[in-house]
């Protein structure tokens, strides 16, 4: 009796765990639109996703030419525990906020013609080995 | 063996719990797909494509004049009936609003809203977004760069709510509609205007994106979507893309990084004019 009361409340906690992955991601997306501030328009498109390990999450977008973009990307509670990595056309890495003590933000500007990048996210694995990550875009007026 | 009262009603819970679980099927395109091993990668997960107001910015930037003629009639709202044509549409209405702002308009800006908002709401969006959000439109409605700001921030928020509630395929429908209504209104705009016109053959990759989005949701709504964006990709087809890489420069003080690689696309004329073509068929099939 004493087991299956155990057993009962590991299921409960295991089940409360996986309803509360939305409002993680919630709470996580509030932290990372706090740096697309009032001088960026944000693209209007929500990206969050749930990651584990080393597991990586990837999409293409366009910086137009003479434009400055401005990424912010967070996992789970805190800043710096999310990489994020900048890959050109032909697959060239061409930023790494890793090197710069995972900043949750950088300002990226085509300047002399319009690029389609593909970023990539994934957990630093020396802060957290699961957590949900959002990444947001905004546009510098 | 016999079971205490509370225990029965905790596992009848639990049950409820799992089996709900079980119901939610597409909850699972949410987690990282590991069949490719340790570093998976993601199948529309995280999807990007141009916004409609940073487009109507670089329509704007590229000195083209307004034209009227180019937006969805407001009184056509009535003949958007299901929630796929309602959701296409609050997206199509959200570009022309996005491209009404940036021409200093605010009685017209002021009309587009409404019809948005009337969206929204028959969606069930507007009543779980941030009503502060409906007030600081309405007070800043002569304000270029306001308005902007704010329609982005009033996608973003239904976004985040259509998120959360599980209403992907609605989300994905505002998006497309407000993409389309987007590269509708740059090529009617891009006739001898070089920059626009390079603008458009840029999106190329966003069509290929967006087809494979909406080939993933199984609705005939997007089915018939996604059908029309392989049109629109066999257009693209002859759009050519050269890059050049370059050493980027990064100022880590200010937190930028200038990307100096080189990319050119050629769009011709008659390339433009069958792009436009199918841009059109696609747009008058939401609108209509």
């Amino acid at each position: 009796m004493k087991a299956f009361t155990r057993l009962s409340v590991v299921l409960l906690f295991f089940s409360a765990a996986v309803y509360d992955s939305a409002a993680q991601c919630e709470s996580t997306f509030d932290l990372c639109e706090k740096h697309i501030s009032e001088a960026y328009i944000p693209d209007g498109q929500v990206r969050w996703v749930f990651l584990q390990q080393d597991e990586i999450a990837e999409f293409e977008t366009t910086f137009f030419a003479g434009n400055t973009y401005r990424i912010s990307a967070i996992a789970g509670d805190g800043e710096g525990n999310i990489i994020f990595n900048i890959l050109g056309p032909d697959g060239n890495e061409l930023f790494s906020n890793s090197a710069h003590s995972n900043a949750p933000y950088w300002d990226f500007k085509a300047e002399f013609s319009t690029l389609t990048v593909r970023i990539e996210a994934l957990l630093d694995a020396n802060k957290t080995s699961s957590a949900c990550g959002v990444l947001l875009l905004g546009l510098k007026k | 063996m016999k079971f205490h009262p509370t225990l029965l009603f905790l596992h009848a819970m639990l049950g409820l719990l799992f089996f709900s679980c079980a119901e939610k099927a597409p909850e699972q395109s949410l987690l990282p797909n590991t069949d490719n091993g340790s570093a998976s990668q993601f199948q529309n997960q995280l999807f990007s494509v141009p916004s409609p107001v940073h487009t109507a910015m670089l329509i704007q930037n590229a000195r083209v004049k307004f034209n009227e003629a180019l937006l969805n009639p407001l009184d056509r709202i009535d003949n958007y009936v299901s929630e796929s044509d309602r959701a296409l549409n609050m997206g199509i209405y959200g570009a022309d609003m996005a491209y009404i702002s940036n021409y200093n308009r605010p009685q017209m800006s002021q009309q587009y809203f409404t019809v948005v908002g009337n969206l929204a709401n028959q969606l069930d969006i507007l009543q779980n977004i941030d009503q502060g959000l409906i007030k600081r439109f309405s007070d800043n409605i002569a304000s270029r760069d306001s308005l902007l700001s704010l329609t982005a921030a009033f996608y973003t928020e239904g976004d985040r709510y259509l998120k959360t509630s599980e209403r992907q395929e609605i989300a994905t429908l505002i998006l497309l509609g407000g993409w389309v209504e987007a590269l509708y209104l740059s090529c009617h705009s891009a006739v001898n205007n070089k920059s626009l016109t390079e603008r458009i053959g840029e999106q190329r990759p966003s069509v290929k994106r967006m087809a494979e989005l909406l080939n993933s949701m199984p609705s005939e709504v997007c089915q018939g979507l996604a059908a029309q964006l392989r049109s629109l990709s066999q257009a693209y087809e002859g759009v050519e893309s050269t890059y050049q890489y370059d050493q980027t420069i990064t100022d880590s003080q200010a937190k930028t990084t200038y990307l100096r690689g080189r990319s050119i696309t050629k769009v011709d004329q008659p390339q433009l004019e069958a792009i436009t073509a199918v841009v059109d068929e696609i747009r008058n099939s939401i609108t209509q």
